[in-house]
């Protein structure tokens, strides 16, 4: 669920989150607009005061530009060029009073409105009357008068003044243009950021005149000021972005362009006051999402919580645990809701499942027909046990015998009558605090809270249950019982105790010895052996092997004429390991094919080596009943020979009685093919096995081994004598070479020399020794047959 | 006409009287506006017409006063070759002036003092200021008439003529060009007439005076 997405809390937190955060955020954006838009119109009304301000400002400038006009146009001086057609004078005259207006141009127009004079004339020429001529005369003859107007494309505050002397005789007009100057000043005036510029309209548009903007915005004047109406304030985008723009309108001289007064606002800096507005609004957008937030955990938990605790629940159950805390706790608080009913309706069927568990449970942990637990469930009984650091059990392990028979002759039904019955009885005679378990088909485990000798003791009681036959349905049947017991010891796991306990019954089944406690010299098994054979391979690769070879001496001429190679394994951490430890155990696991065809490679190379050296020494090595299943053992032994130019003499191959007889077709053939290649065949421990002498008759044999229990104590042994005469003229009318091992004293290596046995093998001669000390011997060593 | 010293009239008449035996006779002129209202500070001159003989009176001063700062009389009357003098009868200091070209002068004169005299050689309107005080304006009106006066502050002037035939011409610093509203006949026992004149609202002109009894001498 995780994997796809939220969980349903976390859906409903954020949905919840989601809907109060838009709402809010709606609620901020329209408080915004709302904010934005009543700013906006106030600055707007405010450009619209500013404007009046402003024209105002002009309006009194100009009239002070007019009363200094009045006041320098009663110079004597100038009264009288003027009144004496001085014009040169008068102009000089007012150029320095222009200079003292703020460098206003200054005009001297007679009284029917001719230009006489002028101090800044236009590029094209001073103009013949003044523009504005309808202002001068009338009551305006006495003090003069002020106006706005363009003149020369210039809007201009202009002052105009009669000149008396002392009757009026000419007019002094001064202008003084409405320049960049005189935006920047009414720019200052205001507290805010109003940026000002005069505009007027001309035939074709509006123009711009002096402005406090800077050149890129200046050029945008002309079509703001199209775009807006008079006494309108309008938000308007510009080059620098969103502006309140209004324009303003001056009054202006009869016969003059409109002039007008553009305002502009940056809407941003309209809306900066306003910026605390805006975090407020943060804040309550966050705020709210934060309320939403925990509203919907809040929420999502008074929803989501039963939800969560079936969950625990559906995890209780699968873990195994049925009894539902977590509902348990949960379900008073819980209305006859729907959900309340899902929790009702699952804790019936956890029930259900329980039940069901318990019933399939008990099946796989017991035995169908005694109802006592099976081996798992003994396991696992006396896991628990020894997880809970009870005492430890020693364990008695009853085996039935003949039960095969009883069932072949009862019938499966009787049988399994008879067994249950045979749990029963088990059961009553272990008595409380035993527990008793059929581990098999014919064996009945009982552990017990006692000692090696309590057990063996409580052993021999339930065998002695089965001194009388047991009674079922009229028919008195007779039940051989045996049993094995192993001591407590808590050192062993109680699968192990139960192993020991298999290993005495075994022995006791076997014996027919009733009762057998474990005793370590008993057990064939040892479970080092398994990480010993799992090394073993890994020690034939590693040269941890090496091959001693024995010495054969040729009982005739008392020399060495061949060795048997054996195998030692020195162990990095055993150390030295006997034959006997490793070789029955890699027969079993089958690892004996990698230590023969090792044995074969280096015995052979050995042989080689020596008849390289001028010793013609034969080989013989052993091969055992696994390998005579490998058919590809034989082209071994040939690639072998063939590879080191070995003469068959060099070559034997010796096999145990048994390990023909296990399998006596497959081993004729893989022996058959080994001579083929041309290795002798040696059969050793000769008179142990149950040989046939058939097979012996049909196999490729070129020697006969006398086992050594017949030559040892051949020399005291008459009967041992008899056999081994017997053995060496059966040998040799077979037209076979016959061997004696064991040969440790020089009476038996006389006897055998007597009996006219071909070679002996012995300590007398030597033990197993390194294929150099061999060689010497071969060379200085030599045995003389002396009779005892 | 008592603006006219004594001695200056009588040898006045004196000289009057040599070449023409006849004597003079009052006429009675008074002048409006178009309004009907009377108008002070008119120039009224009786110019003779062919067939009336009047001897030509002597050369003269006129006095052109200044008292808080006002030009007393606002407008006088003077005939080619008089001499119009100027003083100070203020306890203030007075810069008279003017730029007419026959009579130009520029004069500073201390309280209570005497100004100077200029000469009125030649017919013209001479406009009299004051460089301290832009108010003042006075108006000497030169004109080439043997009878001629100044209306009062109701707009009437008493003249004295010989009988006979005159042409009558009108001045006013407000209408600023002579007026000729026709001819007017003096009887032995003389005569009055009445005349309206159009001119300039009173306060279209600068330097005039909305009170009618200034620009007249004081008591």
């Amino acid at each position: 669920m995780r994997r796809h997405g939220l969980s349903f809390r976390g859906r409903v937190v954020v949905l919840l989150a989601a809907a109060i955060g838009a709402v809010q955020a709606f609620n901020a954006v329209a408080q915004y607009w709302v904010v934005r838009n009543a700013v906006l119109t106030r600055t707007g009304t405010e450009l619209a005061r500013a404007a009046e301000i402003f024209n105002g400002r002009v309006q009194v400038a100009t009239e002070q530009l007019g009363e200094t006009a009045r006041i320098l146009s009663l110079d004597f001086a100038l009264r009288e060029a003027v009144a004496t057609g001085e014009h040169e004078t008068a102009l000089s005259a007012l150029r320095n009073y222009g200079q003292r207006l703020n460098g206003a141009r200054m005009l001297l127009v007679s009284l029917d409105g001719h230009v006489m004079a002028d101090s800044q004339p236009p590029p094209s020429g001073p103009a013949a009357s003044f523009a504005y001529r309808s202002l001068l005369g009338g009551p305006a003859l006495r003090k003069g008068g002020t106006a706005l107007a363009v003149l020369d494309g210039q809007p201009s505050r202009l002052a105009y003044v009669p000149v008396l002397a002392p009757r009026a005789v000419g007019w002094v007009v001064a202008v003084l243009p409405l320049g960049a100057e005189d935006a920047a000043a009414l720019k200052a005036l205001s507290p805010v950021d109003i940026d000002v510029s005069f505009v007027w309209q001309s035939d074709d548009g509006w123009r711009a005149a002096g402005t406090s903007l800077d050149q890129a915005l200046a050029a945008t004047i002309p079509a703001t000021a199209a775009a807006l109406e008079p006494a309108v304030p309008m938000l308007r985008a510009d080059a620098d972005g969103d502006a309140v723009q209004y324009l303003g309108t001056f009054p202006v001289a009869a016969g003059s362009p409109p002039v007008g007064l553009l305002l502009r606002h940056r809407a941003d800096t309209a809306l900066e006051a306003y910026e605390p507005l805006v975090y407020a609004l943060l804040g309550v957008i966050l705020t709210g999402l934060a309320a939403g937030l925990g509203g919907g955990v809040l929420a999502a938990r008074t929803a989501a919580r039963p939800l969560g605790q079936l969950a625990k629940a559906a995890r209780d159950v699968e873990a195994g645990r049925y009894d539902l805390p977590t509902l348990a706790g949960a379900e008073p608080a819980v209305p006859a809701d729907e959900v309340g009913r899902a929790m009702q309706a699952f804790r019936q069927m956890a029930g259900a499942v329980s039940d069901r568990e318990r019933q399939v449970r008990h099946q796989a942990a017991h035995d169908g027909v005694t109802g006592l637990p099976n081996r798992q469930e003994l396991d696992r009984l006396l896991a628990e046990r020894a997880g809970q650091g009870a005492a430890p059990l020693s364990i008695v392990l009853l085996g039935l015998a003949r039960l095969a028979e009883l069932n072949n002759t009862l019938g499966h039904g009787l049988g399994d009558r008879l067994v249950a019955r045979v749990g029963d009885l088990l059961r009553d005679a272990a008595g409380p605090g035993a527990l008793v378990a059929r581990v098999a088909d014919n064996r009945f485990a009982v552990a017990l809270p006692a000692g090696e000798e309590q057990a063996a003791e409580a052993a021999r009681r339930l065998v002695g249950v089965f001194d009388a036959p047991v009674a079922l349905d009229g028919l008195a049947i007779d039940v051989q019982a045996g049993a094995g017991v192993a001591g407590r010891d808590p050192a062993l796991t109680p699968r192990e105790l139960l192993r020991r306990a298999d290993v005495a019954l075994y022995l006791a089944l076997q014996h027919d010895h009733g009762v057998t406690t474990y005793a370590p010299g008993l057990d064939p098994y040892r479970p080092e052996d398994v990480s010993l054979m799992s090394e073993l391979r890994a020690g034939v690769e590693r040269g941890e092997m090496a091959l001693r070879y024995q010495p054969k001496v040729d009982l005739r001429g008392g020399r060495v004429v061949g060795a048997e190679a054996l195998a030692r394994w020195t162990h990095p951490r055993h150390g030295f390991l006997p034959p006997d430890r490793f070789i029955p155990l890699a027969e079993e696991t089958g690892n004996i094919r990698h230590l023969t065809r090792w044995a074969l490679s280096t015995a052979l190379a050995q042989a080689a080596a020596w008849r390289t050296a001028g010793l013609d020494l034969g080989v013989a090595v052993n091969v055992s009943a696994r390998d005579l299943a490998d058919a590809g053992m034989a082209d071994l032994v040939r690639g072998l020979m063939g590879d080191l130019r070995l003469p068959p003499r060099n070559v034997t191959v010796e096999v145990t009685e048994g390990a023909v007889m296990r399998d006596p077709d497959a081993a004729v053939a893989v022996l058959r093919r080994m001579a083929d290649a041309g290795a002798r065949v040696s059969v050793d421990d000769f008179g142990t096995g149950h040989s046939s002498l058939a097979y012996l008759r049909k196999l490729p044999v070129s020697e006969l081994k006398v086992d050594k229990s017949f030559v040892l104590k051949l020399a005291s042994s008459p009967t041992d004598q008899a056999v081994v005469k017997a053995v060496v003229e059966l040998g040799h009318a077979l037209d076979l070479s016959v061997v004696a091992e064991g040969v440790e004293d020089a009476g038996a290596f006389a006897l055998l020399a007597g009996m006219g046995c071909d070679l002996a093998q012995g300590y007398h001669m030597g033990r197993p020794m390194p294929a150099a000390d061999l060689a010497a011997l071969a060379v200085g060593a030599r045995w003389d047959a002396v009779p005892a | 006409m008592q603006s006219f010293s004594r001695p200056a009239l009588l040898t006045a008449l004196a000289l009057a009287l040599a070449p023409f035996p006849a004597f003079a006779a009052p006429v009675q002129v008074a002048v409006t506006d178009s309004a009907g209202n009377a108008l002070p500070h008119a120039v009224v001159a009786l110019v003779p017409a062919a067939g009336t003989s009047v001897p030509a009176p002597p050369p003269r001063t006129v006095v052109l006063d200044q008292r808080k700062e006002i030009f007393r009389p606002h407008v006088l009357v003077a005939r080619p070759g008089d001499t119009l003098a100027v003083r100070n009868g203020d306890a203030k200091k007075h810069h008279s002036y003017s730029f007419t070209p026959m009579a130009k002068f520029s004069a500073e004169m201390g309280p209570n003092s005497p100004g100077p005299e200029v000469a009125l050689p030649a017919v013209g309107e001479v406009a009299i200021g004051c460089n301290l005080h832009d108010g003042m304006l006075a108006y000497a009106v030169v004109v080439d008439a043997p009878v001629a006066g100044v209306t009062g502050p109701e707009g009437k002037v008493t003249l004295e003529a010989p009988a006979g035939a005159y042409t009558v011409r009108l001045w006013h610093p407000r209408g600023s060009r002579w007026d000729e509203p026709g001819k007017l006949e003096v009887a032995a026992s003389g005569a009055s007439a009445s005349y309206s004149l159009v001119v300039e609202p009173k306060s279209a002109e600068p330097g005039a005076y909305d009170d009618p009894e200034q620009g007249f001498p004081l008591p």
